[in-house]
């Protein structure tokens, strides 16, 4: 049970990072994609969606061949803090950063697509700052797409097991994660133990998707209210 | 438009359902669950055994003991198990699963350190070494067990950080995609790579717990139970042995 605790405490704190350090870079990025017509910004958002489609056993395979010493990154990596990336919690909030990026992103592109440009535009003429449009307009504009964008991190990040799996090395309190704990319990027929993982799991993602799906509403209504 | 796309999926997972448990009637044909350590090694005797009896085939589907065992007892269309340890077989075989008096060992495992990169003699290795140690998880693998019985034993002087694979083949693959400097994997693992043999250490058959395979016949099925006369012939025990395994010299059956 106490292992258990530990575990649950390693994969809220994998899914909390992940979606921190997502709303922290990827914000700024999404707002780039949602306005620039650029080229670049045209083959940033296939890009960025690849995760989406690709199995999680092929980011784990490059992840773990990239954070190998013997390769730039795990050997910069190496050079600066001392200790290998691959079978560390630094090592798994890098893939899960990777692995959710399009569930935090493609939220935010739409909510900051969604946003009335002419409104920017008489802030502006009103003398707003670009600061003070981005903190009295975007954001409350934009909060049910980050509610959306975040939940979904969260919940996608507290789900993952393929990358985990491939470059996690299953460290209790560092990289053993919940979604790992119950592969465990069922390899070796504890299936009670295994219940009480999954159901909760199960549990959680239910509220999850029923947050989104109130946040989705409330923000169909909130944007055809702000058009019109 | 959801529910047209459901009613589709569930045909489709229907028609799979009729398919395989009409391609599983035939008796010529096998399926057969495997341990992915053994399933190299299970190829290679099958195409051995197909040489003189071609009019036989089968299907292997291999992952890990415990998975498969689930898989089994959910009534997963097996005719026959090869298991990577003695109680799942055993187990299965209780549970009116298995065919009554069918398990039997047909593989001892072999633990074997690897360390690709060694500078000083392996005394002076064991004594001197810090850093990670990729093992088998040992609440899931039986070589796992026996790794983590080594340590116990003080085959390390320092007791390394150990870094977890679900199987031999992942504490291997740590090391081989250069992120770990040590494995405790299993012989057949590092004879099926070709590692040298200066790179990998065998620790005494004694040291640690028996690492027994087990197998369990599932069903009638006449491929299935050919295979098995096979399996126990000299020939058969030859190709086990050179896999890296110690083939059980003489068979323990009761019948």
């Amino acid at each position: 049970m106490e292992s258990d605790l530990i575990t649950l405490g390693t994969s809220l704190k994998l899914a909390f990072s992940t979606t921190l350090v997502l709303t922290l870079i990827g914000t700024p990025i999404a707002w780039w994609l949602a306005r620039s017509e650029s080229l670049l910004a045209g083959l940033c958002i296939p890009l960025l969606a690849l995760p989406l489609v690709l199995p999680p056993t092929v980011i784990g395979f490059y992840l773990l061949l990239a954070f190998s010493p013997n390769h730039f990154l795990g050997a910069t990596w190496l050079d600066w803090f001392g200790s290998s990336l691959a079978f560390s919690f630094e090592g798994l909030l890098l893939g899960s950063i990777i692995y959710s990026l399009p569930f935090f992103m493609q939220p935010m592109i739409v909510a900051f697509r969604e946003l009335p440009e002419d409104l920017f535009k008489a802030a502006a003429s009103l003398g707003a700052t670009a600061l003070d449009r981005f903190t009295t307009l975007v954001l409350p504009l934009s909060k049910h797409g980050f509610l959306i964008a975040c939940t979904l991190t969260f919940a996608h990040t507290l789900g993952e097991f393929g990358i985990v799996l491939m470059i996690g090395g299953n460290l209790e309190g560092e990289t053993r994660v919940l979604s790992i704990a119950l592969f465990d319990y069922v390899e070796t027929l504890n299936y009670e133990r295994a219940h009480l993982l999954a159901a909760g799991l199960v549990g959680f993602s239910l509220i999850t998707l029923i947050l989104v799906q109130w946040a989705t509403h409330r923000g169909y209504r909130a944007s055809s209210l702000s058009t019109r | 438009m959801t529910a047209r796309i459901l009613t589709l999926l569930l045909q489709l997972l229907t028609a799979s359902v009729l398919f395989s448990s009409t391609v599983q009637a035939s008796n010529d044909q096998a399926t057969i669950a495997v341990a992915a350590n053994f399933r190299i090694t299970l190829e290679d005797l099958i195409a051995d055994f197909q040489v003189n009896t071609p009019e036989f085939s089968f299907q292997l589907v291999s992952g890990s003991t415990g998975m498969l065992f689930a898989q089994i007892r959910n009534g997963a269309p097996y005719d026959l198990f090869f298991a990577a340890d003695a109680a799942r077989p055993e187990q299965l075989e209780r549970d009116g699963v298995g065919v009554l008096d069918s398990v039997e060992i047909y593989a001892l495992g072999q633990i074997a350190v690897w360390v690709p990169n060694r500078d000083r003699p392996w005394k002076a290795f064991f004594k001197n070494y810090r850093g990670s140690l990729a093992i088998a998880n040992p609440t899931v693998a039986p070589y796992g067990l026996a790794a983590q019985h080594l340590l116990e034993i003080g085959l390390f002087a320092n007791q390394p950080k150990l870094i977890q694979g679900t199987n031999v083949h992942q504490a291997f693959q740590f090391v081989d995609s250069g992120n770990v400097q040590v494995a405790m994997t299993s012989l057949a693992q590092v004879i099926q790579a070709g590692v040298p043999r200066r790179e990998y250490y065998l620790p005494d058959l004694n040291s640690y717990p028996r690492i027994v395979q087990k197998r369990v016949l599932l069903s009638e099925n006449t491929a299935a139970k050919a295979l098995l006369v096979y399996l126990r012939s000299a020939s058969a025990e030859r190709l086990i042995e050179s896999a890296g395994y110690t083939a059980p010299a003489q068979p323990e059956q009761s019948t």
